[in-house]
């Protein structure tokens, strides 16, 4: 499933996570792993210096201290630092190295760096999660599950073309690891009295009809995956995600990014998925177009 | 003149579409959900209507449930032009599904096939 995994890392317990995960999932299926940290230039606009890259032996050093344990399990691994901006070289290394999979937490800063990472379109989290070449897991919540084996997968849906491409990888990933595969969608309803989506007959009704649409859709698709469901609940969409995950014992969440021009630094990363990498209890992997 | 009903809840895609087609020579009219939409063609006729999916109140695939079982209305021609890949399984009998963001050339060339 996966041969080459890329984890991006500032090497500090706010990558905790995202680490237990990425090197749980290389050797589950015995891809290589490079953990790639950027020492963030000190000059503006993130050009190298020569002092900059003096400090690369020491911080290689500091990444195999504090990833030892990882490290001496794995028989597969690359560290590589590289001074410069975080998110032009962790897209660069993309582009280099060709990874099926970009594994990265979200931010250093706390509560208030998170929320800013997430929210911030011009943050390096954003811009590489929108750029991405490859799908992105990010692992947000310390007390998120990880891949230590895959047995509940859900796939959330919109029904865009950048949602059928999440739909194939979702796919593979459930023939590959027989694990359960779980399509949701949640229908946008704003329950203000007097609102077109209030009633609830129509509701029910538009609810019927799009699990309908979703059979149609996916099911012909699905040969070969023994487990699956398909659910349309209504509400506000990311809140439903969230809620369905933890309810289906997700150990990851698989959505769309998207943005309409992915790499395009002015587009930002949808309302939806943001909250759901903010809220959910377990991992979600972004799939550009 | 031919006429087309545009059904659209995205107030962007409703006016891309008038211009579109009314630079093309067509007449058009528009409606932002399905109930305005129907009280539209209960009240003129329509040569053609594209019709998006999901929308506010009712879905896209009520709105030509309702047409298909009107004698008088359910040989209108309906494009659907939605969001949602795939939208040809949400009305198979839709003369054509486009998916979003659509190619303007596709869209006028199935326009005029289906209203020579």
């Amino acid at each position: 499933m996966f041969k080459k995994i890329l984890f991006a890392t500032s090497t500090t317990s706010a990558c905790d996570p995202a680490a237990r995960v990425a090197f749980t999932i290389s050797n589950l299926y015995k891809a290589h792993i490079t953990v790639f940290h950027v020492i963030e230039a000190k000059e503006p606009g993130g050009a190298k210096t020569d002092a900059d890259e003096k400090t690369i032996p020491g911080v290689k050093e500091k990444i195999e201290t504090y990833y030892a344990d990882y490290l001496s399990k794995s028989k597969n691994h690359a560290i590589k630092t590289v001074p410069g901006d975080p998110c032009r070289e962790i897209l660069e290394e993309l582009q280099k190295d060709t990874p099926d999979l970009l594994v990265m937490g979200v931010s250093t800063g706390g509560e208030a760096g998170l929320e800013n990472a997430i929210q911030n379109t011009e943050s390096s989290f954003q811009k590489i999660v929108k750029a991405s070449i490859c799908p992105v897991l990010i692992v947000n919540r310390p007390a998120a599950s990880f891949w230590g084996t895959i047995s509940n997968v859900v796939f959330a849906t919109d029904f865009s073309q950048t949602s059928d491409k999440a739909f194939d990888f979702a796919t593979l990933l459930a023939k590959k690891t027989n694990c359960e595969l779980h399509i949701f969608h949640a229908q946008n309803v704003s329950l203000t009295p007097g609102s077109k989506e209030f009633n609830q007959n129509a509701i029910e009704e538009r609810r019927r009809e799009k699990l309908s649409f979703s059979k149609k859709k996916y099911v012909s698709k699905m040969e070969g995956i023994a487990n699956y469901s398909i659910e349309i609940w209504e509400g506000s969409p990311y809140l439903e995600i969230v809620k369905y995950a933890r309810e289906k014992y997700a150990d990851l969440i698989i959505m769309a990014q998207d943005s309409k021009n992915p790499g395009s630094e002015t587009d930002e990363l949808g309302s939806t998925i943001k909250q759901v990498i903010l809220r959910a209890g377990c991992p979600v992997l972004c799939v550009n177009k | 003149m031919k006429k087309i009903l545009i059904i659209d809840d995205d107030p962007v895609i409703r006016t891309y579409l008038t211009n579109l087609l009314t630079d093309n020579g067509y007449g058009t009219t528009v409606a932002q959900d399905a109930k305005e939409a129907m009280d539209l063609v209960d009240a003129e006729p329509f040569d053609l209507i594209t019709l998006d999916l999901d929308m506010p109140g009712e879905w896209g695939t009520r709105f030509f449930s309702k047409l298909a079982q009107d004698k008088q209305k359910k040989n209108i021609p309906v494009i659907v032009i939605s969001g949602m890949a795939g939208n040809e399984y949400a009305i198979p009998k839709a003369v054509a599904s486009l998916t979003k963001p659509f190619d303007q050339k596709e869209l006028l060339k199935i326009v005029r096939d289906i209203l020579k």
